[in-house]
Protein backbone atom coordinates (compact mmCIF):
# COMPACT_ATOMS: atom_id res chain seq x y z
CA UNK A 1 0.00 0.00 0.00
CA UNK A 2 2.92 2.37 0.58
CA UNK A 3 3.37 2.89 -3.17
CA UNK A 4 -0.31 3.61 -3.64
CA UNK A 5 -0.64 6.85 -1.68
CA UNK A 6 -0.86 8.90 -4.88
CA UNK A 7 -3.81 6.85 -6.09
CA UNK A 8 -5.74 7.59 -2.92
CA UNK A 9 -4.67 11.23 -3.20
CA UNK A 10 -5.96 11.29 -6.77
CA UNK A 11 -9.39 10.03 -5.65
CA UNK A 12 -9.48 12.53 -2.78
CA UNK A 13 -8.65 15.40 -5.15
CA UNK A 14 -11.33 14.26 -7.59
CA UNK A 15 -13.88 13.91 -4.77
CA UNK A 16 -13.02 17.46 -3.76
CA UNK A 17 -13.45 18.55 -7.39
CA UNK A 18 -16.85 16.85 -7.67
CA UNK A 19 -18.15 18.23 -4.37
CA UNK A 20 -16.85 21.80 -4.62
CA UNK A 21 -17.14 21.85 -8.39
CA UNK A 22 -20.91 21.91 -8.03
CA UNK A 23 -21.06 24.13 -4.98
CA UNK A 24 -18.44 26.82 -5.60
CA UNK A 25 -19.74 30.26 -6.59
CA UNK A 26 -18.80 30.92 -10.18
CA UNK A 27 -18.50 34.32 -11.86
CA UNK A 28 -21.22 35.49 -14.22
CA UNK A 29 -20.42 34.59 -17.79
CA UNK A 30 -22.28 34.09 -21.03
CA UNK A 31 -22.07 30.31 -20.65
CA UNK A 32 -23.72 30.18 -17.20
CA UNK A 33 -23.35 27.06 -15.09
CA UNK A 34 -21.69 25.15 -17.93
CA UNK A 35 -18.55 27.01 -16.88
CA UNK A 36 -18.29 24.22 -14.27
CA UNK A 37 -17.38 21.86 -17.11
CA UNK A 38 -13.90 23.28 -16.87
CA UNK A 39 -13.25 21.07 -13.80
CA UNK A 40 -14.01 17.88 -15.74
CA UNK A 41 -13.73 18.43 -19.50
CA UNK A 42 -10.37 20.24 -19.33
CA UNK A 43 -9.19 17.52 -16.94
CA UNK A 44 -9.53 14.99 -19.76
CA UNK A 45 -7.06 16.96 -21.89
CA UNK A 46 -4.56 17.27 -19.08
CA UNK A 47 -4.90 13.55 -18.39
CA UNK A 48 -4.19 12.93 -22.07
CA UNK A 49 -1.20 15.28 -22.08
CA UNK A 50 0.13 13.58 -18.95
CA UNK A 51 0.08 10.04 -20.33
CA UNK A 52 1.27 11.16 -23.77
CA UNK A 53 4.24 12.78 -22.01
CA UNK A 54 4.90 9.47 -20.24
CA UNK A 55 4.80 7.80 -23.66
CA UNK A 56 7.20 10.40 -25.05
CA UNK A 57 9.67 9.80 -22.20
CA UNK A 58 9.44 6.03 -22.67
CA UNK A 59 10.07 6.35 -26.41
CA UNK A 60 13.19 8.42 -25.66
CA UNK A 61 14.30 5.82 -23.12
CA UNK A 62 13.74 3.04 -25.63
CA UNK A 63 15.91 4.75 -28.23
CA UNK A 64 18.73 5.27 -25.74
CA UNK A 65 18.61 1.87 -23.98
CA UNK A 66 16.70 -0.49 -26.26
CA UNK A 67 14.63 -1.98 -23.43
CA UNK A 68 11.44 -3.51 -24.89
CA UNK A 69 9.55 -2.63 -21.69
CA UNK A 70 9.83 1.05 -22.64
CA UNK A 71 8.32 0.26 -26.03
CA UNK A 72 5.45 -1.58 -24.37
CA UNK A 73 4.81 1.27 -21.97
CA UNK A 74 4.93 3.91 -24.73
CA UNK A 75 2.38 1.90 -26.71
CA UNK A 76 0.07 1.62 -23.70
CA UNK A 77 0.46 5.36 -23.03
CA UNK A 78 -0.83 6.16 -26.49
CA UNK A 79 -3.81 3.84 -26.01
CA UNK A 80 -4.72 5.42 -22.67
CA UNK A 81 -4.07 8.92 -24.03
CA UNK A 82 -6.35 8.35 -27.02
CA UNK A 83 -9.05 7.13 -24.62
CA UNK A 84 -8.90 10.31 -22.54
CA UNK A 85 -8.65 12.40 -25.70
CA UNK A 86 -11.85 10.84 -27.04
CA UNK A 87 -13.55 11.55 -23.70
CA UNK A 88 -12.36 15.16 -24.04
CA UNK A 89 -13.80 15.43 -27.55
CA UNK A 90 -17.12 13.79 -26.63
CA UNK A 91 -17.62 15.92 -23.49
CA UNK A 92 -16.69 18.99 -25.52
CA UNK A 93 -19.23 18.08 -28.21
CA UNK A 94 -22.01 17.68 -25.65
CA UNK A 95 -21.19 21.09 -24.26
CA UNK A 96 -20.87 22.69 -27.72
CA UNK A 97 -24.27 21.36 -28.80
CA UNK A 98 -25.90 23.31 -25.97
CA UNK A 99 -23.65 26.36 -26.13
CA UNK A 100 -22.98 26.91 -29.82
CA UNK A 101 -25.95 24.95 -31.16
CA UNK A 102 -23.71 22.49 -33.00
CA UNK A 103 -21.38 19.76 -31.77
CA UNK A 104 -18.50 20.71 -34.07
CA UNK A 105 -17.83 24.38 -34.74
CA UNK A 106 -14.62 24.14 -36.81
CA UNK A 107 -12.85 26.05 -34.10
CA UNK A 108 -9.01 25.91 -33.93
CA UNK A 109 -9.21 24.21 -30.52
CA UNK A 110 -11.45 21.45 -31.81
CA UNK A 111 -9.63 20.89 -35.08
CA UNK A 112 -6.26 20.89 -33.32
CA UNK A 113 -7.47 18.23 -30.89
CA UNK A 114 -8.88 16.15 -33.74
CA UNK A 115 -5.65 16.36 -35.76
CA UNK A 116 -3.58 15.29 -32.74
CA UNK A 117 -5.83 12.31 -32.15
CA UNK A 118 -5.51 11.31 -35.81
CA UNK A 119 -1.71 11.51 -35.49
CA UNK A 120 -1.92 9.03 -32.63
CA UNK A 121 -4.30 6.78 -34.53
CA UNK A 122 -1.62 6.68 -37.23
CA UNK A 123 0.88 5.59 -34.55
CA UNK A 124 -1.31 2.60 -33.69
CA UNK A 125 -1.77 1.71 -37.37
CA UNK A 126 1.97 2.09 -37.99
CA UNK A 127 2.67 -0.39 -35.19
CA UNK A 128 0.27 -2.95 -36.54
CA UNK A 129 1.90 -2.70 -39.97
CA UNK A 130 5.41 -3.74 -38.88
CA UNK A 131 5.68 -7.42 -37.97
CA UNK A 132 9.32 -7.39 -36.83
CA UNK A 133 9.40 -6.53 -33.12
CA UNK A 134 12.71 -4.68 -32.96
CA UNK A 135 11.98 -2.66 -36.04
CA UNK A 136 8.45 -1.87 -34.89
CA UNK A 137 9.75 -0.65 -31.55
CA UNK A 138 12.38 1.61 -33.10
CA UNK A 139 10.19 3.09 -35.86
CA UNK A 140 7.26 3.72 -33.52
CA UNK A 141 9.50 5.28 -30.87
CA UNK A 142 10.79 7.82 -33.40
CA UNK A 143 7.25 8.45 -34.63
CA UNK A 144 5.93 8.87 -31.08
CA UNK A 145 8.51 11.56 -30.32
CA UNK A 146 7.33 13.55 -33.35
CA UNK A 147 3.69 12.88 -32.44
CA UNK A 148 4.16 14.42 -29.00
CA UNK A 149 5.68 17.55 -30.50
CA UNK A 150 2.72 17.80 -32.90
CA UNK A 151 0.32 17.34 -29.96
CA UNK A 152 1.93 20.24 -28.08
CA UNK A 153 1.81 22.44 -31.18
CA UNK A 154 -1.82 21.65 -32.06
CA UNK A 155 -3.29 21.63 -28.56
CA UNK A 156 -0.97 23.98 -26.71
CA UNK A 157 0.35 26.57 -29.17
CA UNK A 158 -1.80 27.05 -32.29
CA UNK A 159 -5.13 27.61 -30.43
CA UNK A 160 -3.47 30.40 -28.46
CA UNK A 161 -2.20 32.12 -31.58
CA UNK A 162 -5.62 32.06 -33.20
CA UNK A 163 -7.78 35.19 -33.04
CA UNK A 164 -10.73 33.44 -34.54
CA UNK A 165 -11.97 31.16 -31.80
CA UNK A 166 -15.21 30.62 -29.91
CA UNK A 167 -13.66 28.50 -27.22
CA UNK A 168 -13.92 29.94 -23.67
CA UNK A 169 -10.84 31.45 -22.12
CA UNK A 170 -9.18 32.41 -25.38
CA UNK A 171 -7.29 35.61 -25.91
CA UNK A 172 -5.79 35.94 -22.44
CA UNK A 173 -3.11 33.33 -22.12
CA UNK A 174 -4.11 29.75 -21.54
CA UNK A 175 -7.00 28.67 -23.77
CA UNK A 176 -8.76 26.88 -20.95
CA UNK A 177 -8.22 29.04 -17.89
CA UNK A 178 -9.56 32.46 -18.88
CA UNK A 179 -13.03 32.88 -17.36
CA UNK A 180 -12.10 31.61 -13.94
CA UNK A 181 -11.77 33.66 -10.79
CA UNK A 182 -9.62 32.82 -7.78
CA UNK A 183 -12.38 30.75 -6.12
CA UNK A 184 -12.68 28.51 -9.16
CA UNK A 185 -8.96 28.01 -9.37
CA UNK A 186 -9.01 26.46 -5.90
CA UNK A 187 -11.12 23.71 -7.44
CA UNK A 188 -9.57 23.68 -10.91
CA UNK A 189 -5.91 23.03 -10.11
CA UNK A 190 -6.54 20.17 -7.63
CA UNK A 191 -8.96 18.68 -10.18
CA UNK A 192 -6.27 18.76 -12.88
CA UNK A 193 -3.75 17.05 -10.61
CA UNK A 194 -6.39 14.46 -9.69
CA UNK A 195 -7.20 13.70 -13.34
CA UNK A 196 -3.52 13.51 -14.31
CA UNK A 197 -2.83 11.02 -11.52
CA UNK A 198 -5.95 8.99 -12.34
CA UNK A 199 -4.81 8.57 -15.95
CA UNK A 200 -1.36 7.47 -14.76
CA UNK A 201 -3.09 4.91 -12.57
CA UNK A 202 -5.06 3.57 -15.54
CA UNK A 203 -1.82 3.46 -17.54
CA UNK A 204 -0.11 1.48 -14.77
CA UNK A 205 -2.90 -1.11 -14.75
CA UNK A 206 -2.81 -1.42 -18.55
CA UNK A 207 0.98 -1.76 -18.59
CA UNK A 208 1.02 -4.45 -15.89
CA UNK A 209 -1.66 -6.51 -17.59
CA UNK A 210 0.11 -6.17 -20.96
CA UNK A 211 3.37 -7.44 -19.42
CA UNK A 212 1.46 -10.47 -18.10
CA UNK A 213 -0.12 -11.00 -21.52
CA UNK A 214 3.29 -10.90 -23.25
CA UNK A 215 4.63 -13.44 -20.76
CA UNK A 216 1.75 -15.82 -21.49
CA UNK A 217 2.17 -15.40 -25.24
CA UNK A 218 5.87 -16.20 -24.98
CA UNK A 219 5.04 -19.35 -22.97
CA UNK A 220 2.56 -20.44 -25.60
CA UNK A 221 5.16 -19.99 -28.34
CA UNK A 222 7.61 -22.20 -26.48
CA UNK A 223 5.16 -25.05 -25.91
CA UNK B 1 -35.72 19.40 1.33
CA UNK B 2 -35.57 22.75 -0.37
CA UNK B 3 -34.95 22.80 -4.10
CA UNK B 4 -31.71 24.73 -3.89
CA UNK B 5 -30.11 21.95 -1.84
CA UNK B 6 -31.06 19.16 -4.22
CA UNK B 7 -27.80 19.52 -6.12
CA UNK B 8 -26.21 17.84 -3.08
CA UNK B 9 -28.07 14.66 -3.98
CA UNK B 10 -26.31 14.64 -7.35
CA UNK B 11 -23.00 15.38 -5.66
CA UNK B 12 -23.59 12.40 -3.34
CA UNK B 13 -24.37 10.12 -6.29
CA UNK B 14 -21.25 11.21 -8.20
CA UNK B 15 -19.10 10.76 -5.10
CA UNK B 16 -20.37 7.21 -4.58
CA UNK B 17 -19.67 6.37 -8.24
CA UNK B 18 -16.12 7.73 -8.00
CA UNK B 19 -15.38 5.86 -4.78
CA UNK B 20 -16.87 2.70 -6.30
CA UNK B 21 -14.68 2.96 -9.40
CA UNK B 22 -11.60 3.57 -7.25
CA UNK B 23 -12.33 0.51 -5.08
CA UNK B 24 -12.83 -1.53 -8.24
CA UNK B 25 -9.48 -0.36 -9.66
CA UNK B 26 -7.73 -1.37 -6.44
CA UNK B 27 -9.39 -4.80 -6.70
CA UNK B 28 -8.14 -5.16 -10.29
CA UNK B 29 -4.64 -4.25 -9.13
CA UNK B 30 -4.76 -6.92 -6.43
CA UNK B 31 -5.61 -9.47 -9.13
CA UNK B 32 -2.66 -8.27 -11.21
CA UNK B 33 -0.33 -8.56 -8.21
CA UNK B 34 -1.42 -12.19 -7.75
CA UNK B 35 -0.81 -12.94 -11.44
CA UNK B 36 2.62 -11.31 -11.26
CA UNK B 37 3.46 -13.45 -8.23
CA UNK B 38 2.50 -16.58 -10.18
CA UNK B 39 4.73 -15.51 -13.07
CA UNK B 40 7.63 -14.98 -10.66
CA UNK B 41 7.04 -18.47 -9.23
CA UNK B 42 7.05 -20.11 -12.64
CA UNK B 43 10.26 -18.27 -13.56
CA UNK B 44 12.11 -19.74 -10.60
Amino acid sequence: MKNNWWKILSILLLLYAIIYGFIVEIPDSNIGDTLRNVFYHVGMWFAMLGVMFTGFVNSLKFLSKGDMYNDLKANQSVLVGVFFGLLGIITGMVWAEFTWGEPWANDPHLNGAAVSLLVYFAYLILRSAIPDEEKRARVSAVYNIFAFVILIVFVGILPRLSNDTLHPGSGDGNPAFGDMDAQMRYVFYPALIGWIMLSQWVLQIRTRSKVIEEFIEEKELNL
Amino acid sequence: MEDQYKIYVVVAVLSIILIGIAAYMFAIERKLTKLEARIDDSNN
